[in-house]
Order: C-alpha cells, then structure tokens, then sequence
C-alpha cells in the first residue's frame, strides 16, 4: 500500500512505517524483537538518558516514547507543542531534551525545539537562538553531534537542501548562539553518532548513498 | 582553542577481515555497531583494538531479515537497538 500525502499542490508517497523495535546483542549475535513501538515511524530519532532510550520524531509522530533499556518496558506520552518532523538531531542538556531542526512537508527546517523531562508531560517549547555567522545554514538533517565542553556541542556535517554538509557548526547553550567553526569535514551524513565524554575525541556512524564506512572526528585543545 | 579533524576510517571492502573481538575491549562502549540499511550487515569498529568489520547477523524468525531503510539506531552498553524504518515490503 502507498500512502499519500496532499497539501496545496504538494503531492508525494512515502513508505509504510516500521512498527519494528529490534536489539542486537553482540553475545549471542543475534537480533531479537522487542515490544513493537507505539506508534509506527520512519525518519525519526533515538537518544539515550539514563538509560531510558527517548524515540522522536518521523514527520507523523504525535508521540514520544521511551525505552527503559534495564527493565525493558515501553511507554508512549503524546506530545504537546511539538512540530514533529523527519530525522530531528536530538541531544540532552541539563534535564532538556533538544529537537534540532529537521524535514517538514518535504523542506528542511531550522527551529530548535526543547522539553523538560523532569516534568511529567512532554510539553515542548521553541528555542529561541542566535546565528553569530552570516549565511550559516542550519537548516540540516543527519549532523554528527559532538559535546566538547559542559555547555557547548558541535555539528558536524549532515543533509541539507544543498546536498551533503562539510560544516561544522557550535552550539552554545548558555548563550543559545551558533557559529560556523572555522573547521571542515569532507562532506559526510551521519546515521549515528557515538562520542565519549571522557577522552577527547569521538567516533560518528556514517553511511551514504555510495559507500559504507565510519568517521573518526578528534577535537585536540592546543592548550 | 580547540581543533578538530576527521579521518575517514579505512574502507571496509579491504578490511572486512581484521576482526572485533569484544573480549579484548575494556568497556562496550569501545564498540560501535552500525547498521547497514536494506542488508542483514553491522559494521562493527572497536576503539580499543582499532580493528573494524563486517558482521551477518541472523534475525529473529519473526522479524525482518533486513535492517529496514529509514530506521534509527543506537548504540547503549554495548547492545545496539534498531527501531521503525520504512516497511517496503508492506508499501
């Protein structure tokens, strides 16, 4: 089955999404179902907090589920206030969960969205923020993101409407700013990002339409 | 001041055979698996060893045989879960 979406002149299909939640435990080498999702998604992202695996996202999403990955249970909580979308870049500061940009209706975005897991509703609010650098581009999927400091978390590379990304951008969350670093990357798309926090260097997932293999991003201090 | 760079981890087609042992790592987190979308493979690349391959995996009989396109992954305590993705088989 195809499904399809209108709006205005706006027509495209899109697959049917995967209600599929599935683990992979390198000691028995074998992939094994978990309790499906709530709510069937495609496009959307997982991020880990305390063990608790957040799921977001996929531009049809009404919901945020969570993952308790030492009990093994599911829930779902509806989202209040939450523009959901395609392929958001997730990341946890200080008790908020942030929902970077992302794909609406076929176009990339750029607003930040966040939520006080402390709280018991997942009651999303805009970020308001500042681009220190003209001509920034933020409107990205897919970014490798990488903390090198207690308040501050890189991008690196990503989609975006010009194709792949060879930027790699700061995010400062106290000052809620973002500059273009004067650091490149060969262009690159990230499927995962896995960084340390006690070392200084970190190791992002990294697949494209042409090849399969990893990319290695070290932050050196030249202090 | 900080700098950064990125290396491009060596191709997987020549290495496919270098081996990732997880014994030899000294937390799980040294391991990152990846999937490969629309393949029943994981690359699979070890900090510690700095070692990195390709790995079959056998799906459960009532699951996908495939890691599905669109699907998001994550690694966590050295276990990787895979969640949604687009069904095609269902399209």
């Amino acid at each position: 089955m195809v499904n399809y979406i209108f709006q205005e002149d706006l027509i495209w299909n899109y697959p049917e999404p995967s209600n599929q939640f599935l683990l992979y435990d390198p000691l028995n080498d074998k992939v094994k179902l978990l309790s499906p999702l709530k709510e069937p998604r495609q496009n959307h992202s997982m991020i880990n907090y305390n063990d608790n695996i957040y799921i977001i996202g996929g531009e049809f999403s009404k919901m945020t589920e969570i993952f308790d990955s030492k009990n093994l249970t599911l829930i779902a909580k509806k989202n209040l206030n939450y523009v959901s979308v395609d392929n958001p870049i997730l990341y946890i500061h200080k008790n908020y969960l942030y929902s970077f940009f992302g794909i609406k209706l076929g176009k990339f975005v750029d607003f930040v969205q966040r939520v006080n897991l402390d709280t018991e509703e997942m009651k999303w609010e805009k970020v308001p923020f500042k681009i220190v650098d003209k001509n920034l581009d933020l409107k990205l999927t897919n970014s490798g993101v990488i903390p090198i400091s207690e308040k501050e978390i890189l991008f690196c590379g990503g989609k975006s409407e010009k194709g792949f990304s060879n930027r790699i951008i700061s995010f400062d969350f106290e000052s809620k700013e973002f500059k273009d670093t004067s650091f490149e990357i060969e262009p690159h798309y990230f499927n995962n990002s896995q960084f340390y926090k006690n070392r200084n260097n970190a190791y992002c997932g990294f697949s494209s339409d042409s090849n399969e293999t990893l990319l290695k991003i070290i932050i050196e201090n030249e202090n | 001041m900080n700098i950064y760079k990125a290396t491009k981890l060596q191709d997987l087609n020549e290495n496919m055979d270098l081996g990732c042992d997880s014994s030899e790592s000294e937390d799980s987190d040294d391991i990152v698996y990846n999937i490969i979308p629309k393949s029943d493979n994981l690359i699979a690349y070890n900090d510690y060893t700095k070692n990195m391959k390709i790995i079959k995996i056998q799906f459960s009989s009532v699951s996908s045989k495939y890691f599905l396109e669109n699907s998001s992954f994550l690694n966590l305590n050295g276990k990787l879960y895979i969640s949604g993705g687009s069904d095609l088989e269902l399209s």
